[in-house]
């Protein structure tokens, strides 16, 4: 039998306790460790028309797709920009949550710990050229030619059999610059990041032989791994937004790639058949 | 207590008989043992079906200078032993049909030619040795990207896979990346042939990618 004595120690040492517990459990909580928490940072592309344009206030698709995310969310975003070759690192250092940069997902970046969400686009590679290059007809028409490919893009991973592909740029703008400077004869890369450009540039510049190399580019939204939770979220979130807002988005921001596939060609069919995700192609997301 | 006068003679008869098929019945078992088994328990069985044919024979015909035995002793080992040939008959039984009935994994019998950089359009083939007869086998395709730096075909590569028996061309079956699929085997094949065509779902007519056989079982 406990002693009235007794009985009041223990019942002071479970008030200390108690309050030792609740002054732990306020003082040193963990930080938030979720890619959704406010503000949400995205890091973002400043030279990809189309994509995103601008440093201070960028507008395109990319921050179309942010802004419709942060509403949804009701959650703060905010937007960091960076290169095609920052992407990974940026992540990785936790200097941005979320990447929205023309981000193909490749099955070698989720295995270097980068998982996607999406995609919110699919579009092949295809060539820019000049305008007036009436040369390049076909694959076979690149041998010998100079071919333009961006660093950390899938294109700089890619061989065209007997061109010549050693210039590489840390930018897409760069690439075209030396396109126009008659230093490059083509530029490869996907197909909607040429678009933007021949929009940006009318009469400059064409999109040619789409589809003839490399594979579809599944474009999805970045993140690190090991945020399955949330990257569903995001899944959710980006199907929404295929259903409600990517059509009129689309035409907004990529008006070459609409007038580029009309619909007339029954062959083809409109640029919302080929440029729009399917649901199967979910699959490729949320993988870590 | 000790049967008495016919009930006593019934009896020996009885036992008589008894001994008897626990002797053709051990020597029977034994002796399947022999055909069937490999080397080790094939002469182990020969020894013991010897041993004890021999013991049966000096116990039936009963040399004069032979030990009597306590006949609660003898009775108790042909009980024994017709209960140890009983549970062997109904294992062997059991063990035979799990042998005609399970699966074998045959994925070291299978070849696969022009596995390497599929494109759509293109087939790889794979070639199995049928050993045991089942009626189908079960086989699950492995699927990845030939360059998984350059894209993500996986999701929308799916296979048809056409078996050819002997100049036979089945039903074509529908496939994908690590999802099983099970063809027909008729009776007596023992070779089977098979063709992969690889498709892309989304036209994509670059995706190239490498196929394997991440499990192949003979089933019933």
């Amino acid at each position: 039998m406990i002693s009235t004595r007794t009985r009041g120690w223990l019942i002071v040492i479970g008030a200390l306790l108690l309050l030792t517990g609740c002054a732990s459990a306020s003082g040193s909580r963990m930080p938030d460790s979720s890619i959704l928490r406010a503000p949400i940072v995205v890091g973002v592309l400043s030279d990809l028309p189309g994509f995103s344009v601008g440093s201070l206030n960028p507008a395109g698709f990319d921050i179309d797709l942010m802004n419709a995310i942060g509403t949804e969310l009701n959650t703060p975003v905010t937007s960091k920009p960076f290169t095609f070759a920052d992407r990974e690192r940026m992540l990785k250092s936790d200097n941005v949550m979320l990447a929205i940069a023309a981000y193909s997902i490749t099955p070698e970046r989720n295995r270097a710990g980068i998982d996607f969400a999406g995609p919110y686009m699919v579009a092949p590679m295809a060539l820019l050229i000049r305008a007036d290059d009436t040369s390049i007809t076909n694959k076979d028409s690149l041998k010998g030619k100079s071919v333009c490919v961006v660093a950390g893009t899938t294109g700089e991973e890619m061989n065209i059999p007997g061109a010549n592909m050693t210039t590489k740029d840390s930018t897409t703008q760069q690439c075209v610059d030396s396109l126009r400077m008659h230093n490059t004869d083509a530029v490869l890369t996907d197909s909607l990041i040429l678009y933007g450009y021949t929009n940006a540039n009318p009469g400059q510049y064409k999109v040619v032989l789409p589809g003839a190399f490399g594979e579809l580019q599944y474009i999805g939204i970045g993140m690190l791994g090991q945020h399955h939770a949330e990257c569903l979220k995001l899944d959710d979130l980006i199907k929404d937004y295929l259903r409600t807002q990517w059509r009129h988005d689309f035409e907004a921001e990529f008006p070459a790639a609409v007038k580029a596939y009309p619909g007339s060609d029954t062959s083809g069919g409109d640029f919302e058949s080929q440029f729009k995700p399917k649901d199967s192609d979910m699959e490729m997301s949320c993988k870590l | 207590m000790a049967p008495s006068g016919s009930g006593s003679k019934s009896f020996t008869r009885a036992f008589f008989v008894a001994c008897l098929i626990a002797l053709v019945w051990t020597v029977v078992l034994l002796s399947f043992t022999v055909v069937k088994t490999n080397v080790a328990s094939a002469v182990t069985a020969m020894l013991v079906s010897v041993i004890t044919a021999i013991t049966a024979l000096i116990g039936i015909f009963q040399p004069p200078k032979f030990p009597t035995i306590d006949p609660k002793i003898t009775q108790g080992v042909v009980a024994v032993v017709l209960i140890a040939d009983f549970g062997m008959s109904v294992a062997w039984v059991g063990w035979s049909y799990y042998q005609d009935h399970r699966s074998i994994d045959v994925r070291s019998m299978i070849t696969l030619g022009h596995n390497n950089n599929v494109m759509p359009g293109d087939s790889a083939i794979l070639d199995a040795a049928i050993t045991s007869r089942r009626r189908t086998i079960s086989l699950v395709f492995g699927v990845v990207d030939h360059n998984d730096s350059i894209g993500n075909c996986v999701p929308s590569t799916s296979l048809s896979v056409t078996p050819d028996m002997g100049g036979n061309r089945g039903d074509t079956l529908q496939a994908s990346s690590g999802v099983p699929i099970s063809v027909d085997l008729p009776s007596g094949i023992k070779k089977l042939h098979l063709d992969i065509a690889v498709t892309n779902t989304r036209d994509d007519s670059n995706c190239s990618v490498d196929l394997s056989v991440a499990s192949a079982t003979l089933q019933d």
